[in-house]
């Protein structure tokens, strides 16, 4: 029996095969243009990328929001969960891999990480610039939420830090950078609102608000804003896994004799063990 | 020609390991899963998937001990460390648990 040949598809990339070998590449195209002879050559990084996720070349304005997005944060800092957890890893000398999957992993959550950033984007998708909109879903985030689902629900509103009193000082800046790329855009009503938002909810904004109005800003969906925010945060967890791998368990901080445990049946002394005897 | 060896295996995967007859039946390791393996515990058939021996009970004893016995709760230890921190920043049990790894 001839079985149907089983191909991939996709409308991002095409590859002409060698003509010797049609296991290697002979050009690569990204959305039509050639990845070694038209884009290498001319295009910065962050053009590129922008290319890579929409089909479409980058306007100056959109191309100088998404670079400031990735310095701003390309490290998130040693206070982020994402960052510890690699430097866990780096001192526990995991493969340089197991750093970055254990930032992914930390990163990828909805207290600070990429699946708030998720929400928040669908949700500008929906609200765009209704404060009141915003402000009903901000109060009881979990009430379109139809299924059970591998996601945890909201404690918190996202975008906001359930544990802060004041906005940080590093918000703030990066709102005000990031709302100076183009006027009367999302994140410039975003800047606006923030004193009456943060009233109403009695918490302050977080960064994962400022970054998501700027990914809606540049057009991107929820599942596109996911995806830039885990990738864009690597180069943060991966230095300081490196930093830490050199400095060693000695100087990392470890926590046993802090650990208060609350349930505790006692010392028990040495198991019984069968077939074993002192 | 070099690229021999990829011609020999295009279009198509060889194992030895296994397969899944979707709606039908499963094979792990040349042993069919619903009816050889059907009553072996987790631990034997884990074993058996790694090495592709049948173990033996007193190996199994000890395998499970081991796997006990080492199965510290301790937040402090980095790989829970790690764990915890996916915990406290909301992402799912499975992302959790892949990062301790």
């Amino acid at each position: 029996m001839t079985q149907e040949k089983q191909v991939y598809h996709s409308k991002i990339w095409y590859e002409e095969a060698e003509v010797d070998n049609p296991f290697a590449a002979k050009s690569h195209y990204c959305h039509g243009y050639n990845v070694t002879t038209d884009i290498l050559p001319k295009a910065p990084w962050i053009d590129y990328l922008y290319l890579l996720f929409t089909g479409l070349r980058a306007s100056s304005m959109q191309a100088q929001l998404l670079e400031k997005i990735a310095v701003a944060i390309a490290n998130p800092g040693m206070r982020d969960l994402s960052i510890r957890a690699a430097m866990n890893g780096g001192v526990g000398g995991s493969t340089a891999a197991a750093s970055l999957i254990a930032a992914l992993g930390t990163g990828a959550g909805q207290l600070g990480g990429a699946r708030e950033v998720y929400t928040l984007v669908e949700s500008w998708h929906k609200y765009q610039t209704n404060f009141d909109l915003w402000i009903t879903f901000l109060k009881d985030p979990n009430k379109n939420r139809t299924r059970t689902d591998v996601w945890p629900e909201y404690e918190h509103p996202p975008g906001f830090d359930p544990n802060g009193d004041q906005c940080p000082t590093t918000v703030l800046d990066t709102l005000s950078v990031l709302a100076a790329v183009e006027a009367n855009g999302p994140v410039v009503w975003l800047q606006q609102q923030r004193p009456a938002l943060e009233q109403v909810i009695s918490l302050p904004l977080s960064l994962s608000a400022v970054i998501s109005a700027a990914f809606y800003q540049l057009g991107f969906d929820a599942k596109q804003s996911e995806m830039l925010y885990l990738l864009l945060r690597l180069p943060g967890a991966a230095i300081h896994a490196l930093e830490q791998e050199t400095y060693g368990w000695k100087k990392f901080p470890f926590f046993g004799s802090h650990t208060e445990l609350t349930d505790d049946p006692g010392n028990k002394g040495l198991p019984e063990i069968e077939g074993y005897s002192q | 020609m070099t690229s021999k060896n990829l011609f020999d295996h295009e279009d198509k995967i060889i194992t030895r390991m296994g397969k899944g007859f979707l709606g039908e039946r499963a094979v792990y390791r040349g042993k069919d899963l619903h009816h050889d393996l059907k009553d072996w515990s987790w631990m034997a058939l884990y074993v058996y998937g790694i090495t592709g021996k049948v173990p033996e009970e007193h190996h199994l004893k000890v395998l499970n001990f081991i796997w006990l016995s080492t199965s510290y709760p301790d937040k402090s230890i980095w790989p829970n460390h790690v764990t915890a921190l996916a915990g406290t920043a909301r992402s799912t049990t499975s992302l959790a648990l892949s990062t301790g790894i």
